[in-house]
């Protein structure tokens, strides 16, 4: 792993990674935030149901 | 380990993004019943707020329920209800679940102005543009407060990634504060220790 780190260990190049990720997410147009939405409680549901845990069901949109 | 390279198309459907959703029909079916709710008098005013509010201006945070912030019409009596909206909603086809009104498979939850702060949030809500439409969204500001406010573990963690990525307007954001008396709520989220 290239990178250095930072004091607390956590390497600085996947807090950058990170950072520019969510700077990307933040610009995104307001229609590809919902559809990201939708991404993460599906993602939530599964892996709820992975683990045997009640899961909320994610938006059943008509289109 | 991939962290320098990351490609710029990390989400999984680019071509997605030029392509009408569900998702946004459903919001705009949800923004044109809220709309039509003011235009008929069943409702004085709403606002977005809760997730996706702060989606509008940040990046997208895991929420269940669109957040309609209402005001009501005045009423001959002391309480606020919801039972004429309610009964509208029936009218126009529109299936309760719960707490929530179901618009095209959207759970909406209406919520009644319940303060002072809440209240001022919906008469100051910002216009942004949704597709081809506009929709009332609680101003980034506004917003911020009543996370302070609300004040549950989630509103906090919302509230100190809300900083990082929203554009706020410091000095209106102190204004608020202040006249609903969040600044101690402001100065613990800023400097990391409980409210």
């Amino acid at each position: 792993m290239t990178g250095q780190r930072e004091d607390n260990g956590f390497p600085s190049a996947v807090q950058a990674a990170d950072a520019r990720r969510r700077s990307q997410l933040v610009r995104l147009p307001i229609e590809e935030k919902l559809r990201l939405l939708v991404e993460l409680q599906r993602l939530a549901a599964d892996i709820a149901r992975s683990r045997r845990r009640p899961a909320r069901n994610p938006w059943q949109l008509e289109a | 380990m991939v962290m320098e390279n990351q490609p710029e198309a990390w989400y999984p459907d680019k071509r997605a993004l030029s392509r009408k959703t569900a998702r946004e029909e459903s919001m705009r079916r949800a923004i044109e019943i809220l709309e039509q709710l003011v235009g008929d008098g069943t409702l004085k005013a709403y606002a977005i707020g809760g997730g996706v509010a702060a989606t509008f201006y940040a990046e997208p945070v895991l929420t269940y329920d669109l957040d309609a912030f209402v005001l009501l019409p005045p009423s001959s009596g002391l309480l606020v209800s919801l039972s004429p909206l309610y009964d509208k909603l029936r009218g126009m086809g529109f299936a309760e679940d719960q707490e929530h009104v179901l618009v095209g498979g959207l759970p909406v939850q209406f919520i009644p102005a319940y303060n002072a702060l809440v209240e001022e949030a919906v008469e100051n809500a910002v216009p942004l543009p949704f597709g081809d439409t506009t929709v009332r969204v609680v101003s980034p500001e506004h917003l911020l407060c009543i996370m302070l406010q609300t004040g549950r573990p989630k509103d906090r963690a919302r509230a100190a990634l809300f900083i990082e990525e929203a554009e706020v307007d410091r000095g209106r954001l102190m204004e608020i504060l202040s006249r609903h008396g969040l600044v101690h709520r402001w100065t613990a989220l800023t400097e990391g220790r409980p409210a």
